[in-house]
């Protein structure tokens, strides 16, 4: 099983649109990092089990009567986990904390709405409205202030970070950020009704100078040809509830 | 069999005090930060150095001061059973670990789940 | 106890116990409430719906396996995976679960039958009825297509229009009943009704993984069902419980489902690991290593599940505080399964093995249950969850911990307790084969998932573009999925051919050390001869003779008295006996209450409101009707003339301690104990008991979301002051404080024999639960609750409606205590009904008063928010 898997993977390798094995971005590379390690500890542990399984059916003991407590359970049943845990929280910890939207000047403000079934996007500081794509500067944190319109969604770019929920009534801040230039994909990852699979966007990312040319570019012609079905009356509204995750 | 009281270190409930104050615990925490983040939610700037931190690690500790000291007791009561070796006290003796060992895993998760609050701004 | 009777009475003695216990013939077996029929019933249904269950995956799975199919549509492929993992959940792995344990814990722990038989009749029915209920939304295409965790919005009314998500919400609550009903009988009957000598540090394993599981439903379901309550009123009366604008909020719907949710998984878990932990000693030939530690992880498994419901939520941005609780608690759960995976370890360790086809299974668990436990505690970590949550990585994980930690057991466990069922072996070849295809499919099909997950594919997408490097995962997938469905009917085919061709099982086949190894195979209704005494964790390896002693009558309550169905009442925390539990016969009234509770369901369903009043008042008869055939009813045990309470105030201590042995008249016979109800105590008292630990989880859950929205629903909104006014609460207590005065009173007297007046009392307290429910339905009618435009007034709507309920079932039974007072069935010599009521009385003033306290103090919080 773990070679045909091994085969697998070298076949079809990391890579592809949504891989979240082929970070483009400083969230998604240390949760990559996170999974190998944990993939290689925990296959460590597994094989271990295992041929310790093994081992104990085929081997034939000689009758010992029990007595007390046994140091099986000390030690494997108590110190590994114990253990593992205290590993696993000393450096997951801080990679979360790493990920949180904390204050930042820098960052890009970007709002974005679910509806059934697309995105739309708003850049409130440049006076932008788009439908399912974004664009945003290299090597720069953006704030995405996530909300819904409709039923729950779930904002996702496998390549750049993680994902947050879009809830109806509340506003979550996600923090991106992408390290290359080039065109991420991003789809919807709570079920949102039957639209759901086809619910997709873009996000470009652009070198800096790039990125400044193409506000400039789209300043005046995006907001022209987007206004009339996209001022929704929810959309500049202050959000009721600034969430949770928001600073 | 002598007839215990709930509270008497031997009694089968001794099993499932530990945890059941655990829950206690988990649940005034939970709800408590809550409450308190909606009526007089700490400035975000202070980070974990709050007066809500303070108060949750001090109801952690002295939680885990008393989920020790039932532990300490059944386990002082489970010692003085292992000398005798009649039937009826192999049950209590077994109760005695139990509760004992039980005691001892709810003082250490609750001493873990609030060691966050060491370290994390409560309403953010 | 020893001296041996002659051959000819023994039999004559086995016959008539045979004809006490059981069913009526053809049709009359539908009457059945005996735990052994009931049980293979729950078994045999609960597979059926697997194998609908596994069609569906089927067919999930092909539409799957190549990019951008057009098999199904999208809105076909969303019924069908909200159904399939419905199904699975709630119609197959509780009750199978739950079948099983009803079919084994009398024999594991001596018993004739569980001590509520007419609850488990019911419990089946419902089950049933539900399941076809839900079933049919599928053959009409109007199934539920929202995830089989129903999310608000998408589940709400202005997003599923159609009846899919009336019928998921109606449907599993009725299912429910059956999961609530085991849960609260299993609980009773492994506390009062084991063997002598049976305490709790020799009971088997497997009893205290039930105990732990049944407790867990009691505290888990309520959750659940409270849930769907408010999402089904939200849906049918326009109450905004999950509705942002209104005060509402989704997120309360996601709390409410987790908190069943995650100890759900470990309801799941845990009878299936109990299974593990019966099968590795008895084929390794020893005692388990680390009994004690076992108990301890159970019992740490039950509490740390409840704390984590929280991690299926990572994602919708708690606050980091709150999701730092949930993740150490997360983790914590780890150790209990690393404490039993060792266990099983050291056991097969110091054993010697003999590696049987069960063995072959619960190898298969191990594999992939620590796979799954692995990922699991990799999810625990937030920021890898927050990447790979709803995701196939997160389908894949779930796979492995439901399909190896529940699906492998119990088919080792029924391969290790068929030849108990049936009396015959299984086939070793075809089992054999049966498992290595579903090994290898499984394992081909959801090892690879994990990867197709990490490559970015969300779960619930019901097609894909090619070329996103998904494509040969998925068709591996699908091609894995069908090898393991060709494995899992081959093990069908076994277990069902089995019963024909299987060798003739020879007694204790698998040299087992627990007591249902010492029945006949298949094992008579009554299940024991005569029921036995235990005097150690292992009683078959430690006394050979013990199954000749029960064959042979020699051991305890060998005869069917007056024609009752009995058996031995213990004390739960020393294991002696100390009276005698009637336990009612065939009876047509669960079947009765189920149909007309069906119709309810369906009623509800087509929104025939006044048709559901109407039959909700048909069943209430039926049950009162059912509670009324108890204790003294002449269909029950009415008073003998020889009946030692007739004589004998009735005492509270065991008096008869070892008098098996000793007395001379009435050797082993059992019947100079008393009837429960010709004592205080009984299983109907800790059966109520226990229901109001359920109400009260419930209750709580209710108190909770109302805290939520509080504090964490977006537009909250509350009036200044409470639209019920306190004085009128306050006043409304008074009669009913005085009800339950009036009531403890008569207890005590009736307690000490004391039955003067005693009818009278009754009507009076009866009397004054009566003003008060008047009272309380005035200040409802009167209190200007606004209840489709805020969900504040609909929550105080729904409590006000939850005591009025109580206080109109706590004076109902008050007043029908009096009649059977004036029938003979309450009385001096009968003191044991009031006993059963009084935890409900005290259960609702609590309630009642704790109601009025928030009432008064939580808009003083509003106030300065």
């Amino acid at each position: 099983m773990i070679w045909s898997c091994g085969l697998l993977l070298s076949q079809t390798g990391c890579t592809g649109p949504y891989s979240a094995l082929d970070p483009q971005g400083p969230a998604a590379s240390e949760v990559a990092l996170l999974w190998w390690g944990m993939f290689g500890f925990a296959t460590l542990v597994l094989l271990a089990v295992v041929v310790l399984w093994h081992y104990a059916i085929k081997r034939r003991a000689e009758h010992v009567p029990a007595t007390g407590t046994s140091r099986w359970i000390i030690w494997g049943g108590l110190a590994l986990p114990t253990v593992s845990i205290i590993v696993l929280l000393i450096v997951g910890v801080p990679v979360g904390h790493r990920m949180m939207p904390l204050p930042d000047e820098s960052a890009l403000q970007i709002q974005v709405t679910g509806h059934q079934w697309y995105w739309q996007v708003a850049y409130p500081e440049h006076g932008l409205q788009m439908i399912d794509e974004l664009h945003i500067p290299i090597n720069t944190p953006v704030h995405l202030h996530l909300t819904s319109a409709d039923v729950i969604h779930s904002f996702w770019v496998p390549r750049l970070g993680v994902k947050l929920d879009m809830l109806p009534g509340r506003t979550n801040v996600l923090r991106l950020e992408a390290s290359a230039a080039g065109v991420y994909r991003g789809q919807c990852a709570e079920y949102c009704g039957l639209g759901h699979a086809h619910m997709q966007f873009t996000v470009t990312a652009h070198d800096e100078p790039a990125f400044a040319n193409w506000l400039n570019e789209h300043n005046t012609t995006e907001q022209e040809r987007h206004e009339p079905d996209l001022l929704k009356p929810d959309v500049h509204e202050p959000a009721a509830h600034e969430a949770t995750l928001d600073e | 069999m002598s007839k215990l009281t709930w509270f008497a270190p031997g009694h089968p409930a001794q099993i499932v005090i530990g945890f059941v104050i655990w829950s206690i615990w988990f649940i005034a925490m939970y709800g408590g930060l809550s409450v308190a983040c909606q009526l007089a939610p700490p400035e975000v700037e202070k980070g974990a150095f709050t007066w809500l931190n303070g108060g949750l690690i001090a109801f952690t500790l002295l939680v885990f001061a008393l989920l020790l000291f039932l532990a300490w007791r059944s386990g002082r009561y489970c010692a003085s059973k292992h000398k005798e070796s009649d039937d009826a006290v192999g049950f209590e003796r077994f109760v005695g670990y139990v509760s004992t060992v039980l005691y001892l895993i709810a003082a250490v998760a609750t001493l873990a789940g609030g060691l966050p609050v060491l370290v994390l701004s409560p309403c953010s | 106890m020893s001296d041996a009777k002659p051959a000819s009475s023994q039999s004559e003695a086995v016959s008539h116990l045979a004809r006490v216990w059981g069913n009526l013939p053809g049709w009359g077996s539908l009457a059945a409430v005996n735990h052994g029929t009931i049980g293979l019933r729950f078994m045999v249904t609960g597979m059926v719906f697997f194998l609908v269950g596994g069609v569906l995956a089927m067919l999930l799975r092909t539409q799957l396996a190549l990019p951008e199919q057009n098999i199904v549509s999208a809105e076909t492929y969303g019924q069908l995976f909200t159904m399939h993992g419905s199904v699975m959940m709630f119609l197959f792995a509780i009750p199978v679960l739950e079948g099983l344990a009803i079919y084994l814990i009398p024999k594991m722990i001596g018993a004739r039958d569980l001590v509520f038989p007419r609850i488990s009749s019911l419990g089946y029915y419902c089950y049933l009825f539900g399941g076809i209920i839900i079933m049919s939304s599928l053959l009409l295409g109007i199934a539920p297509d929202s995830g089989w965790f129903m999310y608000t919005p998408l589940s709400s009314s202005e997003f599923s229009p159609g009846p899919g998500s009336d019928f998921w919400l109606l449907g599993i609550t009725f299912v429910e009943i059956s999961a609530m009903a085991a849960g609260i009988e299993l609980t009773v009957s492994i506390l009062c009704s084991r063997a002598k000598g049976m305490t709790l540090s020799r009971m088997p394993l497997f009893c205290w993984y039930i105990l732990v599981m049944a407790l867990m439903i009691v505290f888990g379901f309520p959750p659940l069902i409270l849930a769907s309550i408010l999402l089904e009123l939200e849906r049918a009366a326009g109450m905004p419980f999950f509705t942002v604008a209104a005060g509402g909020d989704p997120l309360l719907w996601q709390h409410l489902f987790w908190l069943f949710g995650h100890p759900e998984v470990y309801i799941i878990f845990l009878p299936a690991a109990g299974i593990v932990s019966t099968l590795i000693p008895v084929f390794s030939g020893r005692p388990i290593v680390g009994y004690r530690w076992i108990v301890i992880a159970v019992i740490l498994t039950g509490f740390i599940s409840f704390g984590l419901w929280v991690h299926h939520m990572f994602t919708v941005g708690i606050p980091q505080l709150a999701q730092a609780f949930f993740s150490v608690a997360s983790m914590l759960v780890a150790i209990p399964t690393a404490i039993q995976v060792f266990a099983w370890l050291a056991t097969l360790w110091r054993g010697k093995v003999d590696f049987q086809l069960p063995m072959l299974w619960v190898s298969g668990f191990l594999v992939i249950f620590v796979c799954g436990g692995l990922t699991g505690v990799m999810l625990a970590l937030v920021p890898f969850n927050w990447q790979v949550h709803d995701t196939h990585f997160v389908v894949a994980h779930m796979h492995y911990v439901l399909v190896g930690g529940m699906f492998f057991p119990l088919i080792a466990g029924l391969y290790y307790w068929l030849p108990l069922a049936s009396g015959r072996m299984p086939s070793p070849v075809i089992g054999r084969w049966g498992f290595w295809l579903t090994f290898g499919g499984f394992n081909l099909t959801f090892l690879l998932m994990h990867l197709t997950g990490l490559l970015g594919m969300p779960r619930r997408v019901y097609t894909y573009e090619a070329g996103l490097g998904w494509d040969s995962l998925n068709l591996l997938s699908s091609i894995g999925s069908f090898v393991m469905a060709i494995g899992i009917g081959l093990v069908l085919l076994d277990l069902l051919l089995h019963f024909w061709f299987g060798q003739r099982a020879s007694a204790n086949p698998w040299k087992a050390d627990t007591l249902e190894w010492t029945l006949d195979m298949p094992p008579a209704q009554y299940n024991f001869a005569s029921l036995p005494t235990v005097s150690s964790r292992h009683p078959l390896w430690d006394d050979p003779q013990l199954a000749e002693r029960i064959a042979a009558g020699q051991e305890g309550l060998t005869e069917a008295n007056s024609g009752l169905r009995e058996t031995y009442g213990t004390s739960a925390i020393s294991a002696q006996r100390e009276r005698l539990f009637h336990l009612p016969g065939n009876s047509w009234l669960p079947l009765y209450s189920a149909m007309t509770l069906a119709v309810v369901c369906i009623s509800l369903l087509s929104r025939w409101y006044i048709l559901a009043l109407l039959v909700v008042v048909l069943t209430i008869g039926l049950l009162l009707r059912w509670s009324w055939e108890n204790g003294g009813h002449p269909s029950a045990a009415p008073l003998q003339p020889s009946d030692p309470g007739q004589r004998v105030p009735v005492q509270k201590e065991p008096v008869q301690k070892g008098s098996v042995q000793k007395g001379p008249v009435q050797k082993g016979t059992g019947h100079e104990l008393p009837l429960e109800s010709r004592t205080l105590d009984g299983p109907g008292r800790w059966g109520m008991i226990v229901t109001m630990l359920a109400n009260g989880a419930l209750y709580m859950s209710l108190l909770f979301g109302w805290f939520y929205l509080w504090t964490a629903a977006p537009q909250w909104s509350a009036p200044d002051n409470g639209p019920l006014p306190l004085w009128l609460l306050l006043l409304c207590g008074v009669p009913a404080s005085i009800a339950l005065w009036l009531f403890h009173r008569l207890c005590q007297r009736l307690a000490v024999g004391d039955a003067l007046q005693l009818q009278r009392q009754l009507w009076l307290s009866a009397g004054f639960g009566l003003l008060h429910f008047l009272m309380l339905l005035v200040l409802f009618m009167m209190a200007p609750l606004d209840y489709t435009k805020s969900a504040h007034d609909a929550v105080l709507m729904v409590i006000l409606l939850y005591l009025l309920g109580h206080a109109g079932l706590a004076t109902v039974l008050t007043a029908m205590q009096a009649l059977r007072v004036a029938r003979g069935y309450v009385s001096a010599s009968l003191p044991y009904e009031p006993q059963v009521i009084k935890p409900l009385w005290f259960y609702y003033l609590a309630v009642y008063w704790i109601s009025v306290a928030l009432f008064f103090m939580l808009p003083l919080g509003w106030g300065t928010t």
